[in-house]
């Protein structure tokens, strides 16, 4: 029954993940979200390899074969999703000229604190997996999981505090759906690592709901309206204040 | 199992804070009148005596440590309600600023730029601010330097009282009002 739900929800988040590829194509967001298509691209091919491999291969050559190319893409996307919210924090917040000095100190200290944390959970909680190889890819997979967590609550948090506000465009559906997949791959992870293969159904079944949820978001936000110039003005311009303007706007660029 | 509990309430800080962010910390400003209606007023007088250094110095030097204590415990509490009041204002002016920015006008755009980061500034100027009263009403005998934050909150006011007097010139003394 478990297994019949996992295909359903792979199958369709395949087919979404294409979808929302050929879209991003379609409007030409490719271009100016390349990480993140990149991201998704890879998404695509491994998820249908994984498919093929499992449906056509049999033995433990296949197996193998599964395993490595699981963990080995899992790793490229990994990075990909950690690179793709690095850019995404940086090109919003450095919207402001105010920001734009303390946002590559904030982002390496936020680095640095998480790498120290990663190290220290690494100490104290190193997993109840028996085969080492697992262990450590396990608690690799939980570092990257944390690493992506950390920055997204940094980035959240700070807009938050600072009153910063989002515009309802692709980047902050990008941003949304990659927040979905990292706090429930979190949670995944922290529950595989600590619980052995005991949880492994529960660590598929998570991975991949949250990785529909999340191409559910992109695809919804592919749909967003871009802002438009001219549009947002909050204070009307009244028709009959045109000799204010000049003088106005020379007093107020001057200050 | 406390790793574990401690990586799930990251991931559910998380997911509130998301949720907060996609509802909107605060419903955007609709117009000038919502502006108004929104913002909170600053009496700047009164600020910016309360963060005078030289009415501390003053105060310090003509009443009685204990006096001066538990009277500065008060003044910083007020300076403390006005702080909170111009982050808040800032955060209006922040949504008005991003608004006007994205105006087809290149000059207003550029105007729009400037008046949001000065209320970016201002915001993190007033939550550091905030922290360093809080700190003062522990300990007020430690001398405290707050007057850059009513001379950037007045920047702002005029930026706004600017941007108001080019769209809505009957509308500039409403909005220094407000603020």
């Amino acid at each position: 029954m478990l297994n019949a739900v996992l295909n359903v929800v792979w199958t369709l988040a395949v087919i979404l993940q294409i979808a929302a590829s050929v879209l991003m194509i379609r409007r030409n967001l490719h271009r100016r979200f390349a990480p993140f298509f990149a991201y998704l691209a890879v998404q695509c091919v491994r998820s249908v390899t994984l498919f093929l491999i499992l449906r056509l291969g049999h033995g433990p050559a296949s197996y193998r074969l599964y395993f490595q190319f699981y963990w080995v893409t899992e790793a490229i996307c990994g990075g990909l999703c950690l690179l793709v919210i690095a850019g995404v924090s940086q090109s919003f917040l450095q919207e402001y000229r105010v920001l734009r000095k303390i946002v590559p100190v904030l982002m390496i200290s936020g680095l640095f604190a998480l790498l120290a944390f990663n190290i220290y959970l690494t100490i104290c909680a190193p997993g109840g997996e028996s085969k080492r190889l697992i262990s450590e890819i396990l608690l690799l997979n939980r570092s990257v999981a944390v690493m992506e967590v950390g920055l997204v609550l940094g980035l959240f948090l700070f807009s938050q505090v600072m009153a910063l506000p989002w515009r309802r465009d692709f980047s902050f559906g990008i941003i949304l759906g990659l927040s979905i997949v990292a706090a429930i791959d979190l949670v995944a992870a922290a529950f595989r690592t600590e619980m052995g293969s005991f949880a492994n159904s529960f660590y598929a079944f998570a991975e991949r709901s949250g990785y529909l949820l999340a191409v559910v978001t992109w695809l919804v936000y592919i749909f967003a309206p871009r802002e438009k110039t001219g549009e947002a003005v909050i204070i009307e311009p009244a028709c009959d204040d045109v000799g204010n303007w000049n003088e106005a706007l020379t007093e107020l660029l001057q200050k | 199992m406390i790793v574990f509990a401690l990586l799930s309430a990251l991931a559910v800080i998380v997911a509130v804070l998301m949720a907060l962010v996609v509802r909107g910390h605060a419903a955007p400003v609709r117009d000038i009148s919502d502006f108004m209606a929104r913002s909170k007023p600053v009496d700047l007088q009164a600020f910016r005596n309360l963060v005078d250094p030289k009415e501390e110095a003053y105060l310090r030097s003509s009443l009685r440590p204990r006096e001066f204590r538990r009277l500065q415990r008060k003044r910083m509490l007020a300076a403390t309600e006005y702080t909170r009041r111009t982050a808040h204002n800032a955060a209006l002016l922040l949504q008005v600023a991003n608004a006007v920015r994205r105006a087809s006008d290149p000059q207003l755009s550029k105007a729009g730029a400037a008046m949001a980061d000065s209320a970016l500034q201002l915001r993190i100027y007033s939550i550091l601010a905030i922290c360093l009263f809080g700190l003062s009403v522990i300990f007020p005998s430690v001398p405290i330097r707050g007057s850059e934050i009513a001379f950037r909150y007045e920047g702002l006011r005029e930026r706004m009282a600017g941007l108001t007097r080019i769209q809505r010139p009957a509308s500039v003394s409403e909005v220094e009002a407000a603020l």
